[in-house]
């Protein structure tokens, strides 16, 4: 009979081998993004930190694109590192506080400003002036004033996150509806005959009201589209007022909350996807506002569904309208090497580069240039079309601070704990004593 | 027993014991049932998790969620990593303890009262109220990361080993144990070795730590714990991938894949499982050491 | 006075300098330095001058690309009148109401049960103290999954009896009852450690001679173990309080202090306040009030289980 092992013995194994492994695993990791250069010169060590990205771009990024920056640059090498946008203020927060930022990194719709008042963007202009062949002339006007802060570039947009109305064909022909609604009425009276539901349970929402990734923001980023096509908006044309509490504002805040709480065509805070595949693409909601990510999605993890869901242009409400979120890079302030940063920001918003990653992530490209590019789907360009009805946010540089409060009172009207109108002018006197604030 | 017992009575005598199994049986399938469907979950594919009705067993043997998401986190790294600190910090807290709690309990030296009672004083202070100072400490660690002898110009032990160990080296607790264990250390051995002439700090390192195994290894069970489990901290301090831990990594990896149930169970199945064995192996030798040790 | 030492001196009247410096070395003081130089220091960086720092920070504005600019009680006025933050303090406090007593209960319980000698002990010990050593991350990973409004097993459960399908973590009532659920999950095993600890400390004769004075198993329960186990409650009830103010992790993971901020306890708030929007001095306001919290709670163990004695 083979003896066992006494603990002893078990012990000492067990630490020899966490020893060994710990010692290997630290000395060179077998899937450490970091990619060295073979050629001499000075080793300059650059990281960059990606929020959107999918598992493809994952690939791409590490097989294709960073390589060819190394073979590129001579002597460089590049670390990736991954976050999330649910956490991302905090983190950027933090790694600025503690000057350990990466060199290059993505940011959302909201940070130009933020950046540029807290001092943490690179100034980018005299590079961007100087670079024709790179050519900023190829970002639409929109995007380049989205970068501007007080005259100075301070990043470079690679997404445009145009939101537009999706639907399911299958749904809604089934329900009678040949054509999607174009505005509140037809969308109210396709929404009420498309909903099921058993009992209290919803089994297809006529309306899936929220994207769960968008962390807090989530209410406020689903109402925003909601008050543009009511005609309102969030701050006035100076900056210096919160412009909740006027008409437009609780005309929206009120169609969405009866949505909910009077014609109950939409759970709150709504289904979740399943796994990968967005909630509209695995039968469980009509319609929803979303990006050409459920495009993306459905090819990747559902392509039966491929011929069923489809986008269509913003409905009208007072007016047409939707709200185009602009992504950007940005070099960290504090880069040891803001020159060689910003060779990985130019390279990585160059023409050939944003092709391969926009196409990989299927993002609406910033540079109008590839706005014909191949990947650009019939379905992609279709979201496209909304383009010309997009807003973008206006450029204050405590965005973060104000939304905060308006997604807890926003929070409140939808869950139906507080009358909207209520809501709304709590909101406005929340963020005006910010704005007063300074 | 002379008398012959009837069933009945025998059914009587049994009950509080059949009552025992049985609370403690629905206790204990409560506590386990979670694992069980983290385990069940983690070899599902997709249609049997979001399916209109819930499916207990998976219908395959399936590994690639597991696969997948061993590569996705970069679980490898993240484990040793982990390994690694939790190594340093449980050895730190295990020897300044005992060497702290030694000193506070057979040492006379003045102010050694108003000290010990002091720090024990400080055991009160949950780590999480002072994470602004430590923060700020941490980032001004003189001459490193960059930082002159002031502490500043640089990024100090942020996003480094030491940073990440650093708050995890000593425990109060450590302390307070040691202390108890060596007050109860029986006077004579230690007399007997001065008197052969064996130095204090020897008498320390040959006779007494040798000596306090059960106290050891119920520090090192919490330490072990503590350290494992540290979660607030690494995510202050760490900003890339390659120093992560293996909770930071976890409640991240969570975050990312959102609804990717079968990922995040295979990933909670690989993340558990190791430390369930190391635990299964050295149980009888742990509770004998906090049973002996006597938390009082 | 040191007996060994002073016999060994009178031995040896001249004494070489190597012999004094070693007489010093070996000087109870000078051990005792050496042995404490290292931990003390480390509590001092770690734990003392961090309380002092943070009282100081608290009455200051400091936004860490400025110096800290004193602001008098502007932080404290603002934690109790805003009502986030205030939420945030009525948060702590039913968390640790709804956490404690009846987590501290159930490890009690479950421990006396095990105290008994019968066959599979361990096994039922380690059943119980399997999610201690699964990390409150993992935990928190397999309750979002078990609390999933769609597709969760709690779900399922209460539709067996009827009860119709709740959204658990995002009900603005059932969320912090729910994380309530997880802590105490998760808790039950440490404690009961500590209890059975405990109870093999009580002498079996006390518990013999009540049994022959015709006391019954609860009598003895309550009127026997649980007066003797008071110092060993106590440290339970502390420890587990603080553990419960320090709960980050959970509300990280699952809800993020909301929905409606009903999660959003001090803890949270502390590291939204630093970390999220960069308000140092108000951070730092939030923590000593944190930790004035612990120490009156503390007191109040202490004073609760004290007086049962008398």
């Amino acid at each position: 009979m083979k003896k066992p092992i006494n603990r002893r013995q078990f012990l000492k194994r067990t630490a020899v081998g966490a020893l060994g492994f710990t010692t290997v695993g630290i000395i060179r990791s077998p899937f450490q993004t970091q990619f060295y250069s073979l050629a001499q010169g000075e080793a300059v060590d650059l990281t960059l930190m990606m929020v959107d990205y999918s598992d493809p771009v994952k690939t791409a990024l590490e097989d294709v694109i960073i390589p060819m920056f190394v073979e590129e640059n001579p002597g460089s090498s590049v670390t990736v590192n991954y976050s999330d946008w649910a956490r991302y203020n905090e983190e950027m927060t933090t790694a600025f506080a503690a000057g350990v930022t990466p060199d290059v990194f993505q940011g959302g719709a909201v940070w130009s400003p933020q950046m540029a008042k807290r001092g943490w963007a690179y100034d980018l202009t005299e590079h961007i002036k100087a670079d024709t062949e790179w050519n900023w002339a190829d970002f639409p006007a929109g995007l380049q004033a989205d970068v501007t802060v007080n005259g100075e570039i301070v990043g470079v947009p690679y997404r445009q996150d145009l939101r537009t109305l999706w639907y399911r064909k299958d749904t809604l022909e089934a329900a009678g509806f040949s054509a999607p609604p174009s505005n509140w009425d037809e969308f109210l009276e396709v929404a009420k005959a498309t909903t099921v539901k058993n009992g209290d349970q919803f089994e297809v929402e006529g309306y899936h009201f929220s994207e769960t990734s968008a962390g807090w923001q989530r209410d406020w980023q689903a109402y925003l589209i909601w008050l543009e096509q009511a005609g309102g908006q969030f701050l006035s044309d100076d900056l210096s007022k919160c412009m909740l509490d006027q008409e437009p504002a609780l005309k929206a805040l009120q169609f969405i909350h009866d949505l909910i709480h009077v014609h109950k065509v939409t759970s709150y805070p709504g289904l979740e996807p399943q796994g990968d595949i967005p909630v509209i693409v695995a039968g469980d909601a009509a319609m929803q506002f979303g990006n050409a990510d459920i495009e993306r999605n459905i090819t990747l993890y559902a392509p039966n569904q491929a011929d069923l869901v489809f986008p269509t242009l913003p409905l009208t409400g007072t007016m047409q309208a939707t709200h185009s979120w602009v992504n950007k890079f940005f070099v960290s302030s504090q880069s040891k090497t803001p020159e060689r940063a910003w060779d990985l920001l130019r390279f990585l918003t160059r023409t050939d580069i944003l092709e391969i990653y926009s196409a990989t992530n299927n993002n609406t490209p910033p540079r109008q240039s590839l706005l014909e590019a191949p990947y650009m789907s019939e379905k992609h360009r279709e979201v496209l079309a909304a383009a010309p009805y997009a807003q973008t946010y206006p450029q204050h540089p405590n965005l973060i601070g104000l939304f905060r409060p308006v997604a807890e009172e926003l929070e409140r009207a939808l869950t139906g704990t507080k009358d909207p109108e209520k809501a709304l002018q709590d909101a406005t006197k929340q963020v005006n004593i910010i704005l007063e604030d300074g | 027993m002379a008398v012959q017992m009837s069933k009945e009575n025998r059914l009587v005598r049994h009950l509080p014991k059949i009552l025992t199994y049985l609370v403690l049986s629905i206790g204990a399938f409560v506590m386990v049932l979670p694992f069980i469907w983290m385990v069940l979950t983690s070899l599902k594919i997709d249609s049997e998790i979001f399916g209109d009705s819930l499916k207990w067993l998976p219908g395959q043997l399936d590994f690639k969620n597991y696969r997948d998401a061993f590569v996705q986190t970069n679980m490898a790294r993240l484990f040793a990593n982990t390994i690694f600190v939790t190594v340093i910090s449980v050895a730190s807290q295990v020897i300044l303890g005992a060497m702290a709690g030694y000193a506070f309990a057979r040492l006379q030296f003045k102010g050694k009262n108003i000290l010990f009672f002091s720090l024990l004083a400080t055991m009160m202070v949950p780590f999480e109220v002072l994470i602004i100072p430590v923060f700020l400490f941490v980032r001004g660690f003189p001459l490193a990361g960059g930082n002159d002898v002031f502490g500043h110009g640089g990024t100090g032990l942020f996003n480094t080993y030491a940073g990440l160990i650093f708050p995890n080296l000593i425990s109060v607790f450590s302390i307070f144990l040691f202390r108890q264990f060596y007050l109860r250390f029986p006077h004579e051995i230690e007399e007997a070795a001065i008197v052969d002439g064996c130095s204090r700090a020897g008498v320390f390192w040959r006779i007494l730590l040798p000596n306090s195994k059960p106290v050891i290894a119920t520090m090192a069970l919490f330490a072990f714990l503590w350290s494992w489990n540290d979660f607030l901290w690494p995510l202050v301090v760490v900003k890339k991938d390659a120093l992560k831990t293996l909770q930071l990594g976890l409640s991240l990896f969570n975050q990312e894949q959102g609804t990717q149930w079968a990922e995040l169970m295979a990933a909670s199945t690989i993340a558990v499982v190791p430390v369930i064995i190391l635990y299964l192996t050295l149980q009888g030798f742990l509770t004998k050491g906090a049973v002996t040790s006597g938390i009082d | 006075m040191d007996v060994v030492t002073q016999t060994r001196a009178t031995k040896q009247q001249r004494k070489s300098l190597g012999q004094r410096l070693y007489k010093f070395y070996n000087s109870q003081t000078f051990v005792a330095i050496l042995f404490l130089i290292v931990p003390v220091g480390l509590l001092i960086i770690l734990k003392i001058y961090p309380i002092f720092y943070n009282l100081y920070l608290s009455f200051t504005r400091y936004e860490l690309f400025e110096p800290p600019k004193y602001v008098g009680l502007k932080n404290y006025r603002y934690v109790f009148e805003n009502s986030v933050t205030r939420q945030s303090i009525w948060n702590t406090l039913l968390f640790t109401i709804e956490a404690v007593p009846l987590g501290a209960a159930l490890a009690l319980i479950v421990a006396k049960l095990l105290d008994e000698n019968f066959y599979g002990k361990i096994m039922y010990r380690t059943l119980y103290y399997l999610p201690v050593i699964s990390s409150i991350v993992v935990s928190a990973m397999i309750f979002r999954w078990i609390f999933n409004p769609q597709q969760g097993l709690l779900n399922y459960f209460i539709g067996l009896i009827g009860i119709p399908p709740q959204t658990w973590l995002s009900d603005p009532n059932l969320a912090l009852p729910s994380l309530v659920m997880v802590t105490i999950w998760g808790s039950i095993g440490g404690n009961m450690i500590i209890f059975l600890a405990g109870l093999q400390d009580i002498p079996g004769e006390v518990l013999e001679a009540a049994k022959v004075d015709g006391a019954n198993a609860l009598q003895r329960f309550t009127h026997i173990t649980i007066p003797l186990l008071r110092p060993v409650i106590l440290f339970v009830v502390v420890t587990f309080t603080i553990s419960t103010f320090r709960n980050f992790g959970l509300i990280f993971m699952l809800t993020q202090g909301g929905p409606l901020n009903r999660t959003n306890t001090l803890v949270w708030e502390v590291y939204m306040s630093v970390f999220g929007n960069l308000r140092l001095g108000r951070g730092a306001a939030l923590s000593m009030v944190m930790l004035v919290m612990v120490f009156i709670l503390t007191l109040l163990s202490f004073r609760v289980l004290r007086e049962r004695q008398g």
